[in-house]
């Protein structure tokens, strides 16, 4: 009988329980906590960090995963049974033949289907018809000048594609982490998954915590480049926007970011189209399925998919590490960035001034940004009510990073 | 069949930047994508200026002409003398919530008290549910 639960002992995980896995145990655990306990973006740390625990174990029938010699870590391959079918009576005398496959079976585990999500570029542009139908861009209608400063916050991309470029990244995988500056989850994942996509892992989960310490990383840089008494700054209130407004602003922007960027047209589209569906007003029911269900499904399957990726092998490279290293100057820069845009427009402007502290709101992060440069504004003056107008920036860095990412594709991916 | 539009684009920027740019490209291309950032911005910009101003007009008119009140109808009860007697401020800061709820063009045709009497009941029982529940 001994025997019989030793040679049972070799068929269960255990034996392929490795130290890298227990390391990975370990950051599975920081982000739990981080989620969790102290509530940094748990609806996505949380399955990110869970499917990034199934990713540490000796799983099977979950997911595929491939270590290639050149270093690449490939997840979700399917093996497609078939045998070559071929229609004779179809094919004439100078017609190619066709060669048609019968599909008698695919294999692959729950991931390898899921994470396709990810592969075909289904699961960002979704998320972001969810984002379209959640944000209001009245704010920035009623003051468009604040476009600068999302366009301004997006500095930190660029520089952060130099200092990947100068520690060893390749252009592609420059620009990948360069994104993560614009602290837009569902954008890095797009962008990374099409030009670098074996650094997925260690590009979301940068991208995601950033935007979970935006409370902790701006103020400071925010504090450090203003004086009290542009903290101090009461901005006019907002005019009101209307209906009408609001549908000439979503389809204007869709075309123009689509005629100048065509690489980022899913993204733009759906965004736009989510938030076309808001505000025309009689699509009740597609927005609250939007605004709900449709983004909820996604970020559990997006989050999971993205933390499938983070197995040992391949997350345990000094490559992460410098990643994160990187992130956290972009995030720095695009903050700082924002806040000296907003300095040089009030010598431009000094009859209307603009409170700097909304604009490290331009990194997107939406709408905890917004509510970071409202925070600190209270701070010096408490009767200071700058969460509209932080607004503004906030969701022209989300098209900001948006065009940003159609960018690095336009230029690096064909 | 579809233009190959993107690739007319692309192809002299995507050939511009080799897999490990040196300083100087590497800079032309952050500068050239920043640029393009601001375009794509600007350009925003511009265009809401424009629409703007069309429906800052139209706003501005509106708020010039006067809340002119229906006509009663022939046969109409005669108003209450309560309504009668309803302030002048009363008045506006009602059209002015009603033009900012509204967001569209309308006409205020009358303002009538409500009925408090009719409705002690309702409030109370929605009171007595509001008070049962616990307030997490």
């Amino acid at each position: 009988m001994i025997q019989g639960l030793l040679d049972f002992f070799t068929t269960t995980g255990f034996t392929l329980v490795t130290g890298k896995m227990l390391i990975m145990w370990a950051i599975v655990c920081v982000l739990l906590w981080l989620a969790i306990a102290k509530g940094f973006e748990p609806l996505l740390l949380v399955p990110i960090a869970f499917g990034a625990l199934i990713a540490n174990l000796p799983t099977r029938g979950v997911i595929t995963a491939t270590m290639h010699p050149n270093g690449v870590y490939e997840t979700a391959t399917f093996t497609i049974e078939g045998s070559p079918v071929v229609h004779e009576g179809e094919i004439g005398p100078g017609v190619d033949a066709k060669q048609k496959l019968r599909v008698e079976r695919v294999e692959g585990g729950l991931f390898d289907f899921i994470s396709q999500g990810i592969k075909l570029e289904l699961f960002p542009p979704l998320i972001f018809l969810g984002v379209g139908a959640l944000t209001d861009f009245g704010p920035l209608i009623a003051m468009p000048r604040t476009l600068l400063l999302g366009a301004a916050a997006q500095m930190g991309l660029f520089i952060s594609f130099f200092g990947a470029g100068i520690m060893g990244f390749t252009a592609k995988q420059a620009a990948s982490i360069g994104i993560i500056g614009g602290a837009d989850g569902p954008t890095a994942i797009f962008l990374t998954n099409k030009l670098a996509p074996e650094l997925l892992g260690a590009v979301a989960v940068a991208a995601y915590s950033y935007m979970s310490l935006v409370p902790l990383i701006q103020p400071p840089i925010m504090r450090l480049l203003t004086t009290n008494k542009e903290r101090r700054i009461r901005m006019k209130s907002l005019r009101p926007v209307s209906k009408l407004e609001k549908l000439i602003f979503a389809v204007m922007v869709m075309v123009i970011c689509i005629l100048l960027v065509p690489d980022a047209s899913a993204l733009i589209a759906m965004l736009m189209l989510g938030n076309f569906l808001r505000e025309c007003g009689v699509t009740e029911r597609l927005v609250k399925a939007a605004q709900n269900e449709i983004i909820n499904v996604l970020t559990i399957f997006l989050g999971t998919s993205v933390g499938i990726t983070m197995a040992a092998e391949s997350f345990l490279a000094p490559a992460t590490l410098k990643i994160i290293l990187l992130g956290v100057v972009a995030f720095g820069v695009s903050t700082a960035s924002g806040v000296l845009a907003a300095k040089v427009m009030n010598w431009f402007s000094p009859g209307n001034p603009v409170n700097p502290l909304i604009g490290s709101a331009g990194v997107s992060a939406v709408p905890m940004a917004a509510r970071v440069s409202h925070v600190e504004g209270q701070k010096y003056d408490s009767g200071n009510y700058l969460l509209m107008h932080a607004m503004g920036p906030n969701v022209a860095g989300v098209i900001g990073t948006a065009v940003a990412a159609g960018y690095f594709l336009s230029t690096l991916a064909h | 069949m579809t233009p190959p539009i993107n690739h007319l684009i692309i192809l002299p920027l995507g050939a511009a930047i080799p897999e490990h740019p040196g300083f100087k490209e590497s800079l032309l291309f952050q500068l050239t994508g920043l640029v393009v950032v601001f375009i794509a911005l600007g350009l925003i910009w511009m265009l809401l200026e424009i629409v703007g101003s069309f429906f800052k007009r139209k706003a501005a008119r509106e708020s010039r002409s006067p809340v002119v009140a229906a006509p009663a109808p022939a046969g109409a009860p005669v108003a209450a003398p309560e309504a009668e007697k309803l302030a002048p401020e009363i008045a506006a800061v009602i059209a002015a919530a009603v033009h900012v709820y509204l967001d569209s063009s309308h006409r205020i045709a009358a303002i009538v008290p409500l009925d408090t009497h009719a409705i002690d009941w309702a409030r109370e029982g929605r009171r007595q549910i509001h008070s049962a529940r616990k307030v997490r």
